[in-house]
């Protein structure tokens, strides 16, 4: 019990200096994943490490979060999970909560306001890129690429025109439809495998 | 209504539906906090993106942070946190335990077939509705605009300097560099 407290601990370190070094998001974290806990100190093996990505990446949440619940919960359960998860989270919520303390005063500086309106301008393109990113990893089959379109003049018109509708609904609409084609495609015998 | 219990659940959904990474909340977000509970505008929700790209983190925790900072002060911080949290911690940890061939399973896979291309969707119409906002300061059907050359240019400056830097260097610039050019660029065109 002792020692898994202790490991615990450990994990809590880790994963609070992992994110405080980590701008940019989850990929950034993965390298420095496998440098610390695979390469150096043999917490997981690569196989592992792999499937631990393919699950992050099919759950909801940040990729940092998913991977230190699990990395924690596969080395000393609960205690662990809870530990590693509270060590990545740390970092952003105090540094969040300092800077939140004076955003609103700074927001008075014209130089301040100036540099926002080009951050907004860098904004825009980041989610540019984080779409295209999103776009190539998308099965380019007619489905997925008519769910796309509809989904995106849909949800133009929607924003367009302040209607009320949430993106959930679009969500778990994409979801059923997922999931109906693949039973469709196990009762009518498809044997096409289907690789990643 | 109990402000605290309010931002746990808002972003306990959030949290439950972000697929496709931090920006992939974004239009959530953007339903949640600004359209259903008025807590912030669109454009402050923008303005502290930009700060949240830049500062280390997951893009969920910053913003779940700030937005419960400035409603609830310190515990509306930890709430709203915690709630963006938890589905992640709950749901890797049943698959951790019972599902381990969760991600290889066909039907998990059909799903996310489905979602990705959704959030696709939502991601570029977000990008849309920024890009407009920063060009028109306003974007829909009702919506007063007022056209920003600054912004065009800034964007357009962005644009062609992260397409040449990924042309020439075959890299793709990190999301802080974009972000403090920005700031820059912001600076230059407006002030001088």
């Amino acid at each position: 019990m002792l020692k898994k407290i202790k490991e615990s601990l450990i994990l809590f370190l880790l994963f609070f200096k992992i994110s405080l070094f980590t701008f940019g998001g989850g990929l950034a974290m993965l390298a420095i994943i496998e440098r610390e806990f695979v390469n150096k100190r043999n917490y997981l093996t690569a196989e592992e490490l792999m499937d631990m990505i393919a699950i992050s990446e099919s759950t909801p949440g940040p990729l940092a979060i998913n991977m230190a619940t699990y990395i924690g919960s596969r080395r000393t359960g609960f205690i662990g999970a809870l530990l590693a998860t509270f060590g990545v989270v740390l970092p952003s919520f105090i540094i969040i909560l300092i800077i939140s303390l004076f955003l609103k005063d700074l927001m008075e500086y014209e130089y301040v306001k100036a540099a926002f309106s080009g951050i907004n301008c860098a904004v825009g393109l980041l989610i540019f890129i984080a779409g295209l990113s999103l776009f190539k990893t998308l099965p380019k089959k007619p489905w997925t690429l008519v769910m796309f379109g509809l989904t995106l003049a849909g949800y133009f018109t929607i924003v367009y025109f302040s209607f009320n509708f949430s993106p959930v609904f679009l969500i778990l609409i994409g979801a059923s439809v997922g999931l109906t084609i693949e039973v469709f495609k196990r009762h009518t015998g498809n044997k096409e495998v289907e690789t990643k | 209504m109990n402000i605290f219990w309010e931002l746990f659940k808002t972003f306990f959904l959030i949290g439950l539906f972000s697929f496709g990474g931090g920006l992939g909340m974004l239009p959530m977000i953007e339903q949640e906090v600004v359209l259903n509970h008025n807590w912030m505008t669109a454009k402050q929700l923008y303005d502290f993106v930009g700060i949240a790209e830049s500062t280390p983190g997951p893009l969920a925790i910053n913003l779940s942070t700030f937005i419960g900072f400035e409603q609830a002060g310190f515990w509306g911080a930890a709430l709203a946190t915690l709630g963006a949290v938890v589905p992640s911690f709950v749901i890797i940890l049943l698959i951790a335990k019972f599902f381990r061939h969760f991600s290889s399973n066909n039907y998990v896979k059909g799903v996310l077939n489905g979602i990705r291309p959704i959030v696709l969707g939502l991601i570029f119409t977000t990008c849309i509705k920024v890009v407009f906002t920063n060009l028109f300061s306003g974007f829909g059907f009702k919506a007063d605009l007022n056209f920003s050359w600054q912004s065009l240019v800034i964007s357009l400056l962005l644009f062609i300097i992260y397409f040449l830097f990924w042309k020439i260097k075959n890299k793709k610039i990190q999301p802080i560099p974009i972000v403090i050019l920005g700031a820059i660029l912001g600076i230059i065109f407006h002030l001088f």
